[in-house]
């Protein structure tokens, strides 16, 4: 249960270290982009109307993407699935706690006759290993299928932080940018090498001279690509937290009602157990003291019994102090709950508008040049 | 009718039922009636698959509010998994591109070996 008391330390702490400084790398990005524009005069080396449009989309985007940067998600969903990992943990911990106790308890009915024999048969022996045998396949919760379904369920909840957690984080982005960026470079090469081959010398130097220009658009691109991937990607994240909220929120209080019965349940079972015990060693203690008893129960078993007895007790008080296991649950559903405040910022909705109008005016910016170029 | 209350009374019955069956096993085999004992054991232990069959229906009836759920977050979630799935497809797009660019490669150094040959027989053809 020390395991149950330092989860719910670590998730409690987690549901309160929401990261206030997310728009670091929002602003880093921004940057980055400001930077590639600048640098090298690559702008003098793009078209007037890839100039234009790298001075004047490239900052929007960039001021854009500080309201829409995704990995504003990535520590509180990385804190989100890890206590989703640590209510799993629980959850099934505190079924073999489950267990243990339902064997605990059959076992002590079996040890509780065998004590009172002092001299016992073989049949006696054979029935007795026969009893310890059925008690410790026994389980409190025995249907596979009711077992399999709460393994599904948190491997959902996982699977819905997980899937949260890729959106937020740049890894795809960043490998289609090195993508783009390695293509540029293999053509490079091969322009290099095609220069070397006399009878196609003329057309490598004509393909060299836009390769220069076309790999400075593909910077612009990259990064204009890279703001998209993080405004599409934000939008998704945005949207699956607020549609899973409900389902995800009801699977946790259910699956905490039944980590809470459970913990109750073990308590009963061990103060059952307890009980028992001090039943049989009375009941010892009364046969022993009565004259005309047929049978004597040696001092050897009650040792055992008060043995039994006191770790009974132990474990029972243990149960009863460790930290409730509904505060995991609760940590979780507070973590949830941070999720969904932070996707329905109104703050949010402003970059949305912002960003669709940009996407109106460029799609009319489109047109027209389309129109330009058709005249 | 509350449904816990009557949970809760049923527990306390098959308790209170577990507590008297093991109460009569031991007497019964501090007489030494092993098949009396027997009795009150199999007794104990049908009351205790009870008990235990009365806590798990508490999971099982969750079974199917529970399933729903699961199939409702995947649905919700089937949105993020694709736009997941579009940047990978982008990026082995592109990746796909640089292979067949590096294939071309591969013929220009034939086109090299093939220039060089026709070089070096137009040398001997003019004699030089």
């Amino acid at each position: 249960m020390q395991k149950v008391i330092r989860i719910t330390s670590v998730l409690t702490q987690l549901a309160h270290s929401w990261p206030a400084a997310s728009a670091i790398g929002a602003r880093k990005k921004a940057n980055r982009v400001a930077t590639g524009i600048k640098e090298g005069g690559r702008i003098r080396a793009l078209s007037p109307c890839g100039r234009s449009f790298a001075l004047f989309a490239i900052p929007l985007l960039a001021l854009l993407l500080q309201g829409c940067d995704p990995t504003i998600y990535k520590k509180p969903l990385t804190d989100f699935r890890d206590a989703n990992q640590s209510m799993r943990d629980a959850y099934f911990l505190q079924l073999a706690v489950n267990d243990k106790a339902r064997v605990e308890n059959s076992l002590i009915q079996a040890k509780g006759s065998f004590w009172m024999k002092a001299n016992p048969t073989l049949k006696q022996i054979e029935s007795y290993s026969a009893e310890v045998a059925k008690a410790r396949q026994k389980k409190a919760v025995e249907d596979e299928q009711t077992i399999a379904l709460r393994h599904l369920a948190f491997k959902t909840i996982g699977t819905y932080a997980s899937i949260l957690l890729s959106l937020a984080s740049n890894d795809s982005t960043d490998a289609i940018s090195a993508e783009v960026n390695g293509l540029v470079g293999d053509a490079s090469k091969i322009i290099e090498h095609a220069k070397t081959i006399q009878k196609i010398h003329h057309l490598s130097e004509e393909a060299a001279a836009w390769l220069g220009p076309m790999s400075n658009m593909v910077t612009a691109l990259v990064q204009v690509g890279e703001i998209v991937s993080g405004f599409v990607r934000n939008r998704a994240i945005r949207q699956t937290i607020m549609i899973a909220d409900q389902p995800i929120h009801e699977l946790i209080v259910i699956l905490r009602s039944e980590a809470v019965l459970a913990r109750q349940k073990a308590i009963e079972s061990y103060a059952g157990s307890e009980q028992e015990l001090r039943n049989k060693i009375e009941s010892f203690e009364e046969n022993n003291k009565r004259k005309d008893r047929l049978l004597t129960v040696p001092v050897s078993s009650f040792h055992e019994a008060a043995a039994c007895l006191q770790q009974v007790d132990a474990t029972r008080q243990e149960l009863e102090e460790a930290e409730s296991i509904g505060s995991v649950f609760d940590a979780a559903l507070k973590s949830q709950a941070s999720l969904v405040r932070k996707a329905a910022m109104p703050s949010y909705e402003d970059w949305v508008k912002q960003i669709e109008d940009f996407r109106d005016r460029a799609n009319a910016v489109k047109i027209s040049l389309q129109a330009i170029s058709a005249g | 009718m509350n449904v816990n209350n009557t949970m809760s009374e049923l527990q306390g019955e098959i308790t209170a039922l577990k507590s008297e069956a093991s109460r009569l096993r031991t007497e019964a085999g501090l007489k030494g009636l092993n098949d009396q004992e027997d009795h009150f054991r199999d007794l104990w232990d049908e009351l205790d698959d009870l008990e235990y069959k009365l806590f798990q229906q508490q999971f099982i009836a969750n079974n199917e509010k529970l399933q729903k759920l699961v199939d409702e977050v995947a649905r919700a979630t089937a949105n993020g998994e694709a736009v997941n799935q579009s940047l990978g497809k982008i990026k082995k797009a592109i990746s796909g591109l640089r292979t067949k660019l590096q294939g071309a490669g591969k013929y220009l150094d034939d086109a090299k070996a093939l220039s060089d040959k026709l070089d070096e027989l137009a040398r001997l053809v003019s004699g030089s």
